[in-house]
């Protein structure tokens, strides 16, 4: 795919036609756009830095505080309020277990499917494909009451599982695989075939391997997604220890304390793991998410 | 190949084998995607009197009523509202911002990408969070103003600012993302054409508008239909920002939001049904403008 235009690539200068202008106004305009956008910069910045000193502030000071944009005092007042009067870190445990399990699932069911996309002809393989990948153009909240009464019948609700399953098989996984198989070498599956590999063979020991990254690509998007979900594990999840980070948050929200330290404070850990990906990661963050174009907000 | 397949054991047969790997994808496609959305259609003519009792046929009664119900006519409004809103912002300026960082006279033009991009990490509730309370009484807004000697505003109290906080939060999430979006269009032209319009006398904006634009309609053409489809489902900020009741006035109610007002607060499922039935045309006929303008799977050649 198209991966190669994205993320780190070097500057190219597409406008040569400042070369004609005067080196004067040439400089100026420079000068104004780098100046610009280091403003702009900074405004979207900005929450995160207020939320990082805000964090930080003892809860009576926030308000009197509020206009004051340096680190005026340090404390860990919040985290400690935060930990010991919800159950955050089993928020947090709660937001991993789903993040990471619905990522695994999703990334096995839509690679191996997408193999048989790829490298089989049989019959009905066209109709398939597009009937799923037209079932992509449906949006999620169509579904939502239906799914949940299936979730009910089964039993499955408030179960991680519950949460997981049901959106397991993601079209897009599946297109994606699809497409990254495609461009894996015939010759070397051929060649496994002279060798006498069983079909199961070939997927293990030759498609597998070469599919790491592509998988590993829509793994990060997948779990992203999960970990930052509100409105489906908000419905299945019922009780406040089965809650992930995003719905033990929101629920912070309607009760009656106030809890402006706490919530920022759970707020700015709830995003640490992100910015860990990011930073390492990154090519495949950038390349992921702009080939799907669609990152759903469930 | 027949003769072989004969003697083979079941599981490795040729017409077998591609039907195992599909196993697991379609057996869970079917279960929880296929059939609820067949589903979703057939409890939008129901009603249920309670989780566990079946749906009774009521024709097109929940659509009738949706006709004359004055949240729902609310929650389109709002919708509608916050879709122009975040199309008149994350479409232009974005693409203003990419082709400027592209131009090479901004220096360290990746650095100001990435920086633009980490809104993104933050989940929506996350966001929405922490502008919520920028904008109260222990945030900085009002203390801004307050400097600038204007009076402070009750932001998120009055209903008034609903819809421009949610285009403003999306605004602050997206920029970044859309520039990375364009960005990738404008590395696809080629650069002989700048070149061939330099030579022609045409200025930066010049060959902007003449060479950069109409070269940039399809990948314009996809953010646009992206951020539609995920605009008209808005239901993540205003829940957070106005609680569980849309606000005063139901003035944060979007149809998202009142769908899941009317199936999880008044468990009227046969209504909602009806209500994400209406959404998902909504959305299904962008999805198909996009068909025709832009080729869904334009991608496969």
């Amino acid at each position: 795919m198209q991966e190669a235009t994205t993320a780190s690539h070097p500057e190219t200068n597409n406008l040569p036609t400042l070369a004609g202008q005067r080196g004067g106004s040439a400089r100026r305009t420079k000068l104004l756009l780098s100046a610009f956008f280091l403003g702009v910069a900074l405004i979207h910045i900005l929450p995160f830095y207020w939320m990082t000193i805000s964090a930080v502030r003892p809860p009576e000071r926030i308000i009197a505080d509020a206009g004051n944009f340096l680190p005026t005092s340090f404390t860990l007042q919040n985290f400690q309020t935060l930990l010991a009067s919800n159950p955050y870190m089993q928020w947090y445990i709660n937001s991993i277990i789903l993040a990471v399990s619905f990522a695994a699932l999703s990334v096995t069911v839509c690679t191996l499917a997408g193999y048989a996309l790829a490298l089989y002809k049989f019959r009905g393989r066209e109709e398939l494909f597009f009937a799923v990948l037209g079932s992509q153009m449906i949006p999620f909240y169509l579904v939502l009451v239906p799914l949940f009464l299936i979730i009910v019948r089964t039993g499955l609700i408030n179960q991680y599982i519950g949460v997981v399953l049901p959106i397991v098989a993601q079209p897009f996984g599946l297109f994606y695989m699809r497409q990254y198989i495609r461009g894996i070498s015939r010759e070397l599956i051929d060649a496994g075939r002279v060798d006498g590999a069983s079909e199961y063979g070939i997927f293990g020991s030759i498609v597998l391997p070469l599919c790491k990254p592509g998988m590993s690509a829509i793994f990060i998007l997948f779990s992203i997604d999960m970990w930052n979900s509100l409105i489906w594990p908000l419905i299945v999840m019922r009780e406040e220890v089965k809650f992930p980070l995003s719905v033990g948050l929101a629920g912070m929200i309607s009760t009656y304390r106030s809890l402006f330290g706490e919530l920022i404070a759970g707020s700015l850990l709830a995003t640490v793991p992100m910015i860990l990906l990011f930073l390492i990661f990154q090519r495949q963050f950038l390349t992921g998410m702009s080939v799907t174009g669609v990152i759903v907000e469930k | 190949m027949t003769l072989r397949s004969a003697k083979t054991p079941f599981l490795h047969r040729p017409s077998v084998v591609p039907w195992v790997f599909l196993a697991p994808f379609l057996l869970l496609f079917l279960t929880f995607s296929l059939y609820p959305i067949l589903n979703a259609f057939y409890l939008s003519v129901s009603q249920m009197e309670s989780i566990t009792s079946l749906p009774q046929f009521v024709g097109l009664a929940n659509y009738a009523k949706l006709w004359n119900d004055p949240s729902f006519w609310k929650a389109l409004n709002n919708t509608i509202l916050y879709t122009v809103g975040v199309l008149l912002t994350l479409i232009p300026i974005p693409l203003i911002y990419a082709a400027l960082l592209q131009s090479g006279w901004v220096k360290g033009a990746h650095s100001y990408r990435l920086i633009l991009f980490t809104p993104l990490l933050t989940s929506l509730v996350v966001a929405t969070i922490v502008f919520r309370y920028m904008l109260g009484p222990e945030g900085f807004i009002n203390a801004i103003l307050n400097f600038l000697n204007l009076p402070p505003q009750r932001w998120v109290e009055v209903g008034t600012y609903a819809m421009p906080i949610c285009v403003l939060i999306a605004f602050w999430r997206w920029t970044g993302m859309n520039i990375v979006y364009f960005q990738s269009g404008l590395n696809n032209i080629p650069k002989e054409l700048f070149e061939a319009a330099a030579l022609d006398g045409a200025s930066g904006l010049q060959s902007f508008y003449f060479v950069t634009l109409p070269l940039l309609k399809p990948i314009v053409i996809f953010v646009v239909t992206i951020s539609l489809i995920g605009s008209l489902q808005v239901i993540v900020e205003p829940y957070i920002l106005y609680g569980a009741m849309a606000g005063p006035g139901e003035s944060a109610l979007t149809m998202m939001f009142y769908l899941y007002m009317v199936a999880f607060q008044r468990l009227n499922f046969g209504y909602a049904a009806a209500i994400g039935v209406v959404l998902a045309i909504l959305i299904m006929a962008v999805s198909l403008v996009q068909f025709r303008f832009f080729g869904f799977f334009s991608q496969e050649e």
